[in-house]
C-alpha cells in the first residue's frame, strides 16, 4: 500500500469560537437550574358546580351521591348506605356502579379539603365523566 | 456574528425564564396530594385563586375579599367569557366550609365548573 506522501493537505486549523460557546452553555445551565428549582408540579381535578335547589329539580336519571364527612381519624365517604373509610374503597365501590347519570359530590363543611379532593379523584378514577360538586343554598 | 448569537440566545433564555416565572408566581400552598386528571388542557386563560385554610383568598399573591373576587368573576362572565373557568388552589388541611362557600358564590355568579389544583402523588392520601 502506498501512501501519498506528497499529497496537498490543507493544514489550516479549524478554530471553534470557544468563548461564545462557553457563554451559551453557562446560560443554558443557569436556565435549567433556575427552571428546575422554581417549577413545582401541579395537576388538577375538575367538577361541574351546582346548587342544591337546582339539583333537586334536575334530570330523569338518578345520579350517584357521594357524601364526604369528617370522621375521628380524618374523613369518611358515604355512598348510599355504605360508609367507606378510604379513597381506594370509595373508588372500588364507585367503579361497580352505573355511570350514565354521573355522580354528585356533597362535602360537609367540617370535612377537610383533602378529603374532598380524594373523593373527586376517586370519582374520576372510577370512570365518571359527569362529576358535579353540589353546594347548599 | 458571535455577539449576535449571544444576544439571540439571551433573548430566548429571557423569554423562557419569564414564562416559567409567570407560572411560579403562584404562591407556595400545601395542596391536596392527588394524582389529578393529567390532562393537557390549556389553562392559561383561567382565573387562579388561592384558598387558604382560614378562608382568606389570594389572587396572584394578593389578598382579596370574597365579594371583590366574585364581582371580578361576574364581570368576566358578563363581558362574554362565559366559559371562564376558575382554578382553586386550596390548602389541604383547611375545612371544606370555605371551599363550599367559594363554590356556592361562584355558582351564583354563573361559573359552571371549577378545578382544584393538586400536588401529583401516587395513590393519593384519602
Amino acid at each position: 500500500m502506498i501512501f501519498a506522501s506528497g499529497m496537498n493537505v490543507n493544514r489550516k486549523s479549524v478554530r471553534l469560537p470557544l468563548i461564545g460557546m462557553i457563554d451559551v452553555f453557562f446560560l443554558l445551565l443557569v436556565y435549567f437550574v433556575v427552571s428546575a428549582s422554581i417549577t413545582l408540579p401541579e395537576d388538577e381535578l375538575s367538577a361541574a358546580l351546582r346548587q342544591e335547589s337546582v339539583v333537586a329539580s334536575a334530570s330523569d336519571l338518578q345520579p350517584q351521591y357521594v357524601e364526604v364527612r369528617r370522621a375521628v381519624d380524618g374523613a369518611e365517604f358515604k355512598v348510599g348506605s355504605r360508609v367507606l373509610r378510604s379513597q381506594s374503597e370509595l373508588e372500588q365501590v364507585l367503579s361497580e356502579l352505573p355511570k350514565d347519570a354521573g355522580v354528585f359530590l356533597r362535602v360537609s363543611d367540617d370535612a377537610p379539603v383533602w378529603a374532598a379532593a380524594a373523593a373527586l379523584q376517586a370519582c374520576h378514577d372510577a370512570g365518571y365523566e359527569k362529576l358535579t360538586y353540589v353546594t347548599k343554598d | 456574528m458571535t455577539p449576535m448569537i449571544d444576544v439571540v440566545m439571551l433573548l430566548i433564555i429571557f423569554f423562557l425564564v419569564t414564562s416559567q416565572f409567570s407560572q411560579s408566581i403562584r404562591t407556595q400552598i400545601d395542596l391536596p396530594k392527588q394524582q389529578g386528571e393529567q390532562t393537557d388542557a390549556d389553562t392559561s386563560g383561567d382565573i387562579v385563586v388561592d384558598l387558604l385554610a382560614d378562608g382568606s383568598i389570594r389572587l396572584e399573591g394578593e389578598a382579596i375579599s370574597l365579594d371583590s373576587f366574585i364581582a371580578m368573576v361576574g364581570a368576566e362572565i358578563l363581558h362574554g367569557n362565559a366559559q371562564t373557568e376558575v382554578l382553586i388552589r386550596p390548602e389541604r388541611n383547611g375545612p371544606a366550609m370555605h371551599l363550599n362557600k367559594l363554590c356556592r358564590r361562584l355558582s351564583s355568579a354563573g361559573v359552571r365548573a371549577y378545578r382544584i389544583a393538586t400536588t401529583p402523588i401516587e395513590g393519593g392520601e384519602g
